[in-house]
């Protein structure tokens, strides 16, 4: 089997390299070999000629996919779009999972299809792990900047109560509550409305 | 754009896709300027980086429909570079909006060469002069193979008795690089959609040397495609999508308009700052030469005549091979709801499906089922050694 899949050779457009680096590693250690890893579709025509993959797999967000769609239908030798015929059930799932994953593969000279969806599946699963991990990071970043506002209201409300940090986080939940939004949205609305007139990092008000 | 909202979330919103070009004014518009509230719709607009995403998107059900390409509507019921998703066509966007422009320095050889080169033939003939006496290959540049475009620019070459090949190289660039390509010459001609070829003339990169209207007058250039199933689902939303998208392209042919269009579709959402030198003080939108339109001279109409032709440009040129088994057109390109839904705005529509494609060189007059209907002209250039 790894004798089969080393001869099947794999191009990457990614714009996103992190995710390519992610893909071209599990694929390498599937047993298949990656010729290439490129950011934009510029120049493919020639890359495809030297490098002769037999798959490449681009990133449904670039703009270079009509780009490469277009080279298939002008050129016999250009990639031609993989198109897994819905006879089968767990193809066209492999098509719905693909474009929601945002992977798109194109075949360049007759690999044969059972030999094509391993490979549409790895990558399938790195495009979904990089996107789980990205909103980890917006999560993660969300959660930091939210705590960083409530910090920040707090102080102003101290300010403008005279009212200890206990009592100001209290007066601020408790507007939460009344007006049915997050704490750190109301933290955001009282921060314009003590602080409107200055900038978010003035060094009065990160102080505390 | 990448984020996609949750399957729940989505549930009763209608999901459009469109690409940032000119001719997305209708959606666009439909949204910002209330069309689509009127209506009572509630309808969510994805921008997509490629035809090829719109069309797989719309393909596996995460999109509901989209602005499409004329031969687009046709290519995904055939299921041409995609499986096939059946798509139903009931409604014409937008008419016009390509051309094909010429780097500056390639415009003053054709310009020397004596032939007259407002009239598009012999444009043509001027290029395949400069291309005889070349000693490098002339790069055409496109943007997508399943277009309008693409097909105008072989009918305008073979008006020339010429075709892609070793002195006349085709090039793929997407939109937004084709004024880089122009600038750095990678390409000596671009063929694409508005409003690229105003901001290359605006920039001072080249010139329109032909427009997709004077080699197909008037041809449909982007139409409505919804998912079949889609539209068995929900009969009075398509319908009522289809009452604010006509009453939107009507908007749209008022010059009065201009202005606001112009301001909603510079917002980086829709077509974004690139476009600002366009349409803005003095300068013109909707270039003159290419006659974009909306509404005039029944252009929402949906004319099987018209698919048919688009059919057999598709089987004539490259993709020839590829486009076998003819769809049955009547059930792609819905004229009857067309003339439901125009029946329900009070609105006029030809009461036949076919016309003599070609054949009009002035709007003409046919029977609606109200009194007569003015038809925009829809003359074609001829090839070379006809007419």
């Amino acid at each position: 089997m790894s004798a089969d899949q080393s001869s099947v050779r794999v191009m990457l457009v990614d714009s996103e390299p992190e995710r390519a680096a992610m893909v071209c590693e599990a694929l390498t250690s599937e047993g298949y070999q990656v010729v290439g890893q490129r950011s934009s579709a510029r120049g493919l025509v020639a890359a495809v000629a030297q490098e002769e993959p037999d798959l490449v797999i681009i990133d449904m967000d670039s703009p270079d996919r009509d780009t490469l769609e277009s080279m298939s239908a002008l050129n016999e030798h250009a990639p031609r779009p993989v198109v897994f015929f819905a006879s089968d059930d767990s193809d066209s799932q492999t098509i719905q999972q693909a474009v929601n994953a945002g992977v798109s593969a194109y075949i360049v000279d007759g690999l044969e299809q059972h030999r094509v969806k391993p490979i549409v599946d790895v990558a399938i699963a790195r495009f979904e792990a990089f996107q789980s991990l990205r909103h980890q990071l917006e999560e993660t970043r969300t959660a930091l900047e939210d705590r960083k506002d409530i910090e920040r209201a707090k102080g102003l409300v101290m300010k403008q109560k005279n009212c200890s940090e206990d009592e100001a986080f209290h007066s601020m939940r408790k507007l939460a509550m009344d007006r049915n939004q997050k704490l750190s949205d109301v933290a955001r609305q009282l921060i314009e409305a003590l602080d409107g007139g200055k900038g978010a990092g003035s060094p009065e008000t990160m102080d505390d | 754009m990448t984020e996609w909202i949750d399957d729940a979330e989505a549930s009763d919103s209608i999901r459009l896709g469109f690409i940032p070009l000119l001719d997305a004014a209708p959606l666009i518009m439909a949204v910002e300027a209330g069309f689509f509230a009127e209506e009572g719709l509630d309808v969510s607009l994805h921008r997509q980086p490629s035809w090829s995403s719109l069309r797989d998107r719309v393909g596996v059900g995460m999109l509901d429909g989209a602005q499409m390409l004329g031969p687009m509507a046709l290519a995904i019921n055939m299921g041409l570079g995609a499986p096939p998703c059946p798509v139903i066509s009931p409604m014409v966007l937008s008419r016009n909006g390509n051309a094909i422009t010429a780097r500056r320095v390639l415009y003053e050889q054709l310009a020397a060469t004596g032939f007259d080169l407002s009239d598009p033939s012999e444009a043509a003939r001027a290029l395949a002069r400069v291309v005889a006496s070349s000693h490098e290959p002339i790069r055409l540049g496109i943007v997508y193979a399943w277009s309008s475009h693409y097909l105008q620019l072989l009918d305008w070459l073979a008006s020339a008795g010429l075709s892609p090949g070793p002195g006349l190289e085709l090039v793929t660039v997407p939109p937004p690089e084709m004024m880089t390509a122009l600038a750095y010459g990678s390409v000596d001609l671009a063929c694409v959609g508005e409003p690229w070829n105003s901001l290359m003339e605006y920039h001072g990169l080249g010139q329109i040397l032909a427009t997709g209207c004077q080699v197909w007058q008037n041809a449909p250039e982007k139409v409505l495609g919804v998912r079949r199933d889609w539209a068995e689902a929900n009969p009075e939303k398509l319908r009522a999508l289809m009452r604010a998208l006509i009453r939107c392209c009507r908007w749209l042919d008022d010059p009065v308009n201009r202005e606001l269009i112009h301001r909603m579709l510079v917002h980086p959402n829709y077509l974004g700052s690139a476009i600002e030198p366009i349409g803005d003080q003095g300068q013109w939108l909707f270039h003159p030469r290419v006659h974009q339109h909306f509404f005039r001279q029944s252009a929402n109409f949906p004319w099987l005549s018209q698919a048919e032709w688009l059919l057999s440009r598709m089987q004539l040129h490259t993709q020839g091979d590829q486009v076998s088994g003819v769809p049955d057109l009547g059930s792609i390109v819905r004229a009857d709801l067309y003339r439901e839904v125009a029946e329900s705005l009070s609105l006029d529509a030809p009461v036949m499906d076919y016309k003599d494609e070609g054949e009009h060189r002035q709007p003409f007059v046919v029977e609606g089922f109200r009194g007569q209907v003015e038809v925009a002209s829809d003359a074609l250039i001829a090839a070379a050694g006809r007419g």
